[in-house]
């Protein structure tokens, strides 16, 4: 079944049980204690209430059961934004259409996509994020222009000082992300001169590949 | 009294001092491809690059950059002595910082 499809179903189901399960709390406490006298009054989404009996122990907890609904809203709303992953072979053919073999030639390998993961309008830039929150802490971005500067920061760090909206997946940054010029990439690069840095890994740390 | 007095001129000179005694360097240097198949050399840009100091537990990364179609790659901040870049995890690279503010290193070449 389709995921959104998925998320669908358990969305009405939570909603099922948010409005049927506080039922058995209040049904327990009207045939148990028939004669207590249970009452609430509070300030609700700027409505004022006031209940009694049975139907005040139910009020008391769908209030409660907001709080825990509320967070498995959060995570049906990500199965039904869910990350795709596409996985296929490229190959590389010469100008004769004969196989290119070279697996170091596809190191190099660029892929982009369209419509981009990144919109920038003027001042202003959206960015679609792969993964889930659990990576936020481990997921750089970096903000930079060519030859002025660049900004480095985790999603973790931009999301600290931001509006979180859980159920759309939307991190909306309070502040701007200020990209300040750097005197080192307004100098030249003289490091360009024919000689080249030399490999070794006699001595260094454990390669990952 | 007095000895505290030249504790405190001590502290201020220290403090005006410690910037210029331990300076930071900002670090850049350049991945570049020789492509095989044209014979031409240019900047790479993907390429992993990760900032290794060995400290007294072993080897610890303390940076990573992505280049980007300049082939450029940044490490910020910096202290002198030793260090390995690793490029995609499959090749290590010695070098040495300096004290210098700004330093250029050498670019380091891919043949594929």
């Amino acid at each position: 079944m389709d995921k959104q499809i998925i998320a669908v179903v358990f969305s009405f189901a939570l909603y099922v049980f948010y409005v049927l399960l506080p039922m058995i709390p209040s049904i327990v406490i009207y045939k148990l204690f028939p004669d207590t006298k249970v009452s609430a009054t509070g300030f609700m989404a700027n409505l004022n209430f006031k209940t009694t009996g049975a139907f005040a122990a139910y009020v008391v907890t769908v209030f409660l059961g907001f709080f825990l609904v509320k967070n498995t809203h959060q995570l049906i709303a990500q199965i039904s934004n869910p990350v795709w992953t596409l996985k296929t072979k490229v190959e590389l053919l010469n100008l004769d259409g004969t196989q290119f073999q070279n697996n170091k030639f596809l190191e190099t390998l660029v892929v982009t996509i369209d419509p981009k993961l990144q919109r920038v309008n003027g001042d202003s830039v959206i960015l679609s994020l792969p993964g889930s929150k659990k990576n936020w802490e481990t997921t750089q971005l970096r903000f930079e222009i060519p030859r002025f500067g660049y900004k480095l920061m985790d999603i973790g760090e931009i999301s600290e000082n931001s509006d979180i909206d859980a159920y759309e997946l939307i991190i909306k940054a309070k502040e701007a992300i200020q990209i300040r010029a750097d005197e080192q990439l307004l100098r030249k690069y003289s490091g360009g001169s024919g000689e080249v840095l030399t490999p070794d890994n006699s001595n260094g740390p454990k390669l990952i590949n | 009294m007095m000895l505290q007095k030249h504790i405190k001129l001590i502290f201020v000179v220290l403090f005006i001092l410690a910037p210029i005694i331990v300076s930071a360097t900002n670090l850049r240097g350049r991945i570049e491809g020789f492509n095989q198949y044209y014979k031409s050399t240019y900047p790479l840009a993907g390429v992993t690059v990760d900032l290794y100091f060995q400290g007294p537990g072993g080897w610890q990364q303390i940076g990573r950059y992505i280049t980007g179609s300049d082939g450029m790659y940044y490490f910020q901040n910096l202290y002198q002595g030793y260090y390995s870049l690793q490029i995609n995890g499959r090749q290590n690279y010695p070098i040495t910082v300096l004290n210098v503010p700004y330093q250029d290193l050498p670019p380091i070449m891919i043949t594929y």
